[in-house]
């Protein structure tokens, strides 16, 4: 038979794709780029060696584990992966330690103890996290303010994120901008409080575009995730506002790009990956709105990876011509019900954002308004107010210039005998964002009060609001 | 008006110039077409070679029976062996000499068969059967089976088996899809037999008795599509196709052609459809009005390791190291296949004959085969997305290597129509085709039905 070992024979197909685990896991660090370059642009340079100890961490349990095993070594980048997730979810000001238990974690128990690169049950990154949260819960939870270009971290306030703070958690006035669209953009850009990679949502879907140009993830886990969670919120919550802040705060984004995308931990079939996305989304959403962890997302990731067999085992394709047992041909139960449920959430959110938007606002101070002689923005603003421990009322008439939106003036209807009064001068002649900006509220005379002037900030910010909104002022 | 025309665009519907077809089937990869280098090229026509190895089993079914013996002289497309049955096919000398006797040589698939040796004598002289003139389904029949047509996009069916289909198809599919890379011979068959290709494609329909015909053609053929246009009449629908791999497999085809699913396990005439290669209905036309039985094909030369990439006329029996010569192959390349990249055979030597279904010769090198090491699976789920068929590879090989055919069955492992895609996509070099067609026969053996 010397003639049949004449050439090279292998099976069909000859062609590949060159695709390759090393390629995949490269374009899958190369895409969390962004994210770690945002990560030290806010956080300083002290969250880039956070991720570099975790990284090195992650390889080097590896390459030890093999040791142990005695297995080859694996250079497949999977690790290295594994490890910068795992990085850009920890606090910007973590002790050196933290990441090192994470990286051993990760790696050893849920991936290696468990046979290795696409064996593991659960995404190693996201059960490391929660590992961490369970095991050094104040440390993992205690974020420090972002504050970019300020490389060497000194002087770095703590901050609390929108999760955990509520709206305390953003700057009053951000690029010169406030109010809502404001604490956007700040949740957009990611400079608050929060993991090292997870705060720059524009980060993260520069990242998330890369991946889907490269054919690296599949993007309908984390479109339908956003989407469910989007829905979620809206129940949840019963507000089009919170929405936004919820979708770009915490690591919802981030833990949908490159967590939940996972290849080992998530379904193999489209339409399973819609119905784990939808999982996730829900699950991260009641944990966050009625958990006790503001942060739901790694839980939610690792509560659906265990689901994942289950999908893949039992929830198969329609092949193609497939019959049921009667000879007809059988119906496509799963590909119709996930387009349908992504189509009425779709649907759902397109009908109930506007509305929600359109519904007029609840004004808890303003009493009553009216466009003076002059064409000036007369509004009526009091309330009730514990100051020095009683129940105090307080009432003012403020006038605002329509054509500079300026407070032209303030006349007390009633204030207090027994002192505590407001600083007016204070806040004469400045404009929503100025007031919306003031941070030192102290008293300068003997009768007023710190508390008087927050209450009287508070009452503004409403009436600025009433004559944006109601009046058409400031257009 | 623009939703009304959007709408519109989803429908399935027959016999209307423009409109976009939707029935695509979900899944398949996107290959390099790697064409051009031998699309550009008219047919040639390969030298007679001095001697000629013709195969007796190139076709489905049993081998034909030789009818000649040793010594005896044989004109061109005299038959020189006899179908064993309906499913056979005729074999006829592709040229003038002496017949040397019936042979062992080696076939494609690396066992020794026999083939009838016959010694060239350059003479040409040549018989050939009488032209038809009398046009009945049967009769058309008879000479398709006569002249010992077979599928010639690389099955090998019977033709006259396949068209038999005694009413029971009502749409009549042209495979033109050529959606393998590299292969060009059915795209320059259209371009320059355009006539005798639809003049083939309606004595087909006369055959089976068909109503209409579907020349489902992939979009990357814009000449062919242009000459199909110009020579089908009403009966005869061209229509282009996504270019996707495997478009021209024979279901997906049908679903692209016809918005039909052929059930699981039946044949497509179930569904009411014949499918015919290019090449066959060429076959068809030649045996029908000139006479001309089958003993001659149009095969692609190519790939990088090839010199002069080529389509030729080859003649059966022809050693495919003739053809290499001419072409410029090189024969320390990577890898020589026969037929496409992502189905055909692998050569192990270039003393193997060609046939009547050897499509295409290509020298692949380095950079075009795909030589990983193969590695464990990562879970990327990519197979499953590409499976044209809707089977679950990566789960079908962990059944199979735990021996548990019963869940190989569940994953639709009996149902894979060998396309590739599952090996072609996997990052992890896995060979997931080779572990299904492994369960495909241990399932056939134990008779385990899903």
């Amino acid at each position: 038979m010397a003639e049949i070992s004449q050439y090279k024979v292998a099976a069909p197909p000859h062609a590949g794709s060159g695709d390759s685990v090393r390629r995949t896991m490269l374009d899958v660090l190369i895409a969390l780029l962004p994210c770690l370059a945002a990560g030290v642009v806010y956080f300083g340079l002290y969250a880039l060696l956070l991720v570099a100890i975790c990284t090195a961490t992650c390889f080097l349990s590896e390459q030890l584990f093999n040791l142990a095993r005695k297995k080859p070594f694996t250079f497949d980048c999977s690790a290295l992966v594994t490890g910068v997730i795992l990085g850009l979810n920890l606090p910007p000001r973590a002790p050196w330690y933290i990441p090192v238990i994470g990286g051993v974690f990760a790696i050893v128990l849920v991936k290696m103890l468990f046979g290795g690169l696409g064996k593991n049950f659960a995404n190693p990154a996201a059960t490391a996290r929660v590992f961490l949260l369970l095991a050094y819960t104040g440390t993992m939870t205690s974020m420090v303010a972002a504050d970019p270009g300020n490389l060497l971290g000194t002087d770095v306030a703590a901050g609390a994120t929108y999760l955990s703070g509520g709206a305390d958690a953003f700057l009053p006035v951000f690029l010169g901008k406030d109010g809502y669209w404001a604490n956007v953009l700040q949740s957009f850009l990611g400079q608050t409080g929060g993991s090292i990679g997870e705060t720059c949502a524009l980060a993260v879907l520069a990242g998330f575009v890369y991946l889907c140009v490269r054919r690296v993830i599949d993007w309908r886990i984390p479109a339908v995730y956003v989407l469910t969670a989007a829905v979620m919120v809206l129940i949840c919550y019963q507000s089009a506002s919170e929405i936004l802040l919820q979708l770009l705060s915490g690591g919802l984004l981030f833990g949908a790009v490159f967590m939940a995308t996972d290849y080992a931990t998530s379904p193999k079939w489209r339409y399973n990956r819609v119905l784990y996305a939808v999982g996730l989304g829900v699950l991260t959403v009641l944990i966050r709105a009625f958990g006790s962890y503001p942060e739901g997302v790694s839980l939610a990731i690792l509560i659906m990876n265990l689901t994942v067999p289950l999908m893949d085992k039992y929830i198969l394709p329609v092949r193609f011509g497939q019959c049921t047992k009667k000879g007809r041909p059988k119906p496509e139960i799963m590909k119709w019900s996930m387009r349908g449920l992504c189509f009425a959430m779709a649907l759902s959110l397109a009908i109930s954002v506007p509305v929600l938007a359109a519904q007029p606002h609840e004004y808890q101070y303003v009493r009553s308004a009216r466009v003076s002689e002059a064409g000036e923005y007369v509004v009526d603003i009091g309330g009730t107010f514990l100051i020095g421990q009683w129940e105090q009322e307080r009432a003012y008439t403020v006038t605002i210039d329509p054509d500079t939106m300026r407070i032209s003036d303030i006349s007390p209807v009633k204030e207090n005998t027994m002192g505590y009064v407001a600083e007016l001068s204070m806040f004469v002649g400045k404009t929503r964002s100025e007031i919306a900006g003031m941070t030192d509220l102290s008293a300068d005379t003997e009768f007023s009060a710190t508390v008087t002037n927050t209450a009287l900030k508070d009452m503004l910010l409403e009436g600025f609001d009433y004559v944006r909104r109601e009046m058409g002022g400031g257009r | 008006m623009a939703m009304r025309k959007f709408c519109a665009s989803f429908e399935v519907r027959d016999g209307q110039e423009g409109r976009i077809f939707l029935a695509y089937f979900s899944g398949g990869v996107h290959p390099h077409g790697c064409k051009e280098r031998a699309a550009s090229c008219a047919i040639g026509v390969c030298p007679e070679p001095q001697q000629f190895y013709l195969p007796l089993d190139r076709h489905i079914g049993a081998p034909a029976v030789p009818c000649v013996q040793a010594g005896e002289r044989v004109l061109r497309g005299q038959i020189v062996a006899r179908a064993a049955g309906r499913i056979s096919a005729n074999v006829f000398a592709p040229a003038a000499g002496t017949v040397r006797g019936v042979v062992g040589h080696i076939s494609p698939s690396g066992k020794k068969t026999d083939h009838i040796l016959l010694e060239n004598d350059f003479t040409d002289e040549c018989v050939s059967l009488p032209p038809l003139s009398e046009r009945t389904p049967e009769s058309v029949l008879a000479r398709i089976a006569e002249a010992g047509i077979v599928g010639m996009g690389g099955a090998g069916f019977p033709t006259a088996a396949k068209l038999d289909v005694r009413g029971r198809a009502d749409v009549l599919v042209l495979n033109a899809a050529e959606c393998e890379p590299y292969i060009t011979c059915d795209d320059r068959i259209l371009r320059e037999y355009t006539e005798e290709a639809v003049q083939g494609v309606r004595l087909a329909l006369l055959a089976c008795g068909a109503k209409r015909a579907v020349v489902g053609i992939e979009k990357n053929k814009p000449e062919a599509i242009a000459a199909l246009r110009g020579a089908c009449g009403e009966e005869i629908e061209v229509r282009p196709l996504r270019t996707r791999y495997p478009q021209g497999a024979e279901k997906q085809l049908i679903y692209a052609c016809t918005g039909r699913k052929v059930p699981e396990g039946k044949l497509p005439a179930d569904a009411g459809v014949v499918v015919i290669n290019v090449h066959t209905a060429l076959a068809i036309a030649r045996a029908v009005e000139r006479g001309e039985p089958c003993y001659r094909r149009v095969m692609t030369v190519s790939g990088g390791a090839c010199g002069r990439p080529q389509n030729l006329w080859v003649k059966n029996g022809t050693l495919l190291r003739e053809v290499a010569a001419l072409c410029e192959g090189d024969a320390d390349c990577a890898r020589i296949v026969s037929g496409g990249p992502m189905m055909g055979e692998p050569v192990f030597s270039l003393k193997v004959a060609a046939g009547k279904t050897t499509s295409a010769l290509l020298f692949l090198s380095e950079a075009e085969t795909d030589r990983r090491a193969v590695q464990p699976c990562i879970g990327c789920g990519k197979c499953v997305q590409a499976c044209p068929m809707g089977l679950s590879p990566t789960f079908i090989e962990d059944a199979v290597f735990r021996k548990d055919l019963a869940e190989a069955v569940r994953y639709g492992a009996q149902a894979c129509i060998g396309c590739g895609c599952c090996s072609y996509v996997c990052p992890a070099g896995r060979l997931l085709a080779q572990s299904i067609k492994l369960a495909k026969k241990q399932i056939k053996e134990r008779g385990i039905h899903g």
